[in-house]
């Protein structure tokens, strides 16, 4: 009785996710589709955003695995503190993180006058977009390796460090080799959801266009038609790019269980 | 050679360790029994060198190590799981120290690894060794680098019993034949070889047994 239970209640929470899905399929203009999917505009938008997450995701690796071995492996005053900064990103609507970059990081800021120096600008920018998609996606690369870490038992750096290993080369040898699942599965999430964002982007940087501003900006300007045809293309594109991740994934399970 | 540990205090959290006096010479293989948590480990981690004592002085043929990096020491160390890096084979874990100290010395790689008897399995994964096996993995990647001390903590626990016996054997031989200071604790008595120096910690304090 309760298998039956808990059955129908996880068939009610796949349908919910399958149905806009199969909405959108059974609607769309599959002619339109086609023209979109050729339209330089669309494939324009998908390099921006694909670029645009990837860059954000190498600045993730970065300067986010640091970070999550330092959190993981010491101890020290608003250590928590630090942990919750991070993850605010998550927590406020998207948007308003948004208007904290444009003040952040617009013409008139410290920041925003101090990289003009160097040509670079992140209002209306390729860089506005990829600081939008890191600032919102930052902290699920750093959660994946800081679980990563904290899995690593402290102890095979200790008999690296005694097999002669600097603290550099035992984090780089050892440590780091033995995260790298997640160091890849962090990064793919990472990207995946820099991919989706829109909020943080469509504010700081509503051109270039990445795919979400774009679907906003057909609905708005062409109507209906127009935007379900793109989010058609957009949804083939995400479960081409979740079906990749899980296979990687499985091919990890069946190496490791060799 | 010899090991000096003079006035060690240790203090971790609320639990302190305390070692008024303890000299180990080449060669010699010491036994320091200890229940669970008595501070055993503690002890062997401080003169590796992964932990930071609040005092007192570690000396080795004289000169003070306690300040010294772990990688300065020259110290071999082996834990209870061995902790051998589970994403380089056999061979790459042997090879580990030598890496990390640049020495290119593959005549006593190759002695090491013939001398453990585990030259046919150097291009194994870690996954797929038995617990000897491990062990003498663990042995070779500690002794290659030519360490004037052996710490080994809790070396034969995860081994069969039937093994047990003549790995201990080995590790009293090895001593011996490479001059080494070996420090081994245990909270099993069995392990002990008659006519071994042994010490007990109780109450994180280190007293002579016998």
């Amino acid at each position: 009785m309760f298998k039956y239970f808990i059955m129908i209640i996880s068939i009610i929470l796949v349908l919910s996710i399958i149905l806009p899905f199969l909405t959108v399929f059974l609607n769309v203009d599959y002619q339109l589709v086609i023209e979109i999917a050729k339209s330089k505009e669309f494939i324009d938008s998908v390099k921006v955003t694909f670029f645009a997450a990837f860059i954000a995701t190498l600045i993730a690796i970065v300067f986010g695995t640091p970070f999550a071995y330092l959190i993981t492996r010491y101890n020290f005053p608003l250590k928590s503190v630090l942990e919750a900064i991070i993850d605010i990103p998550q927590t406020i609507p998207h948007t308003a993180a948004g208007i904290a970059l444009l003040l952040t990081l617009g013409r008139n800021s410290i920041i925003g006058k101090g990289a003009s120096i160097f040509g670079i600008s992140f209002v209306q920018t390729f860089w506005g977009v990829v600081v939008a998609m890191g600032f919102l996606s930052f902290s699920i690369y750093v959660n994946a390796v800081k679980e990563g870490f904290k899995k690593v038992d402290i102890r095979y750096e200790k008999i690296a460090r005694s097999l002669g290993a600097s603290p550099f080369k035992s984090f780089f040898h050892v440590a780091l080799p033995m995260v790298r699942h997640e160091i890849i599965t962090g990064s793919l999430l990472m990207w995946a959801r820099g991919i989706s964002e829109f909020g943080a982007v469509a504010i700081l940087a509503y051109y270039p266009m990445t795919l979400s501003v774009l679907t906003y900006d057909k609905f708005q300007g062409y109507g209906l038609k127009q935007a379900l045809a793109l989010t058609a293309l957009i949804f083939i594109i995400s479960m081409i790019i979740f079906v990749i991740i899980r296979i990687i994934q499985n091919i990890w399970k069946y190496t490791e269980s060799r | 050679m010899e090991l000096y540990i003079k006035n060690l205090k240790i203090e971790i959290d609320k639990f302190q360790l305390y070692v008024n006096d303890l000299k180990i010479n080449s060669g010699e293989y010491v036994y320091i029994v200890g229940p669970t948590g008595s501070g055993k480990t503690l002890l062997l981690e401080a003169i590796a060198g992964f932990i930071a004592p609040k005092s007192g002085k570690i000396l080795f043929n004289n000169q003070d190590i306690s300040k010294l990096p772990p990688e300065k020491r020259n110290i071999g160390f082996m834990y209870q799981n061995y902790h051998l890096f589970p994403h380089l084979n056999v061979k790459k874990n042997i090879e580990f120290g030598l890496k990390m100290k640049k020495i290119r010395n593959n005549t006593f790689f190759n002695y090491i690894v013939e001398r453990l008897n585990i030259f046919h399995i150097l291009n194994r994964e870690i996954q797929n060794l038995s617990g000897g096996e491990k062990q003498r993995v663990a042995l070779a990647r500690a002794l290659v680098t030519k360490p004037k001390i052996l710490l080994l903590d809790e070396p034969l626990s995860a081994l069969d019993q039937e093994i047990k016996g003549d790995i201990l054997n080995l590790l009293h031989k090895i001593c011996i034949e490479y001059n080494l200071i070996c420090i081994h604790v245990t909270h099993d008595k069995n392990e002990i070889i008659e006519n071994s120096r042994v010490y007990k910690i109780y109450n994180g304090i280190l007293t002579k047994e016998k």
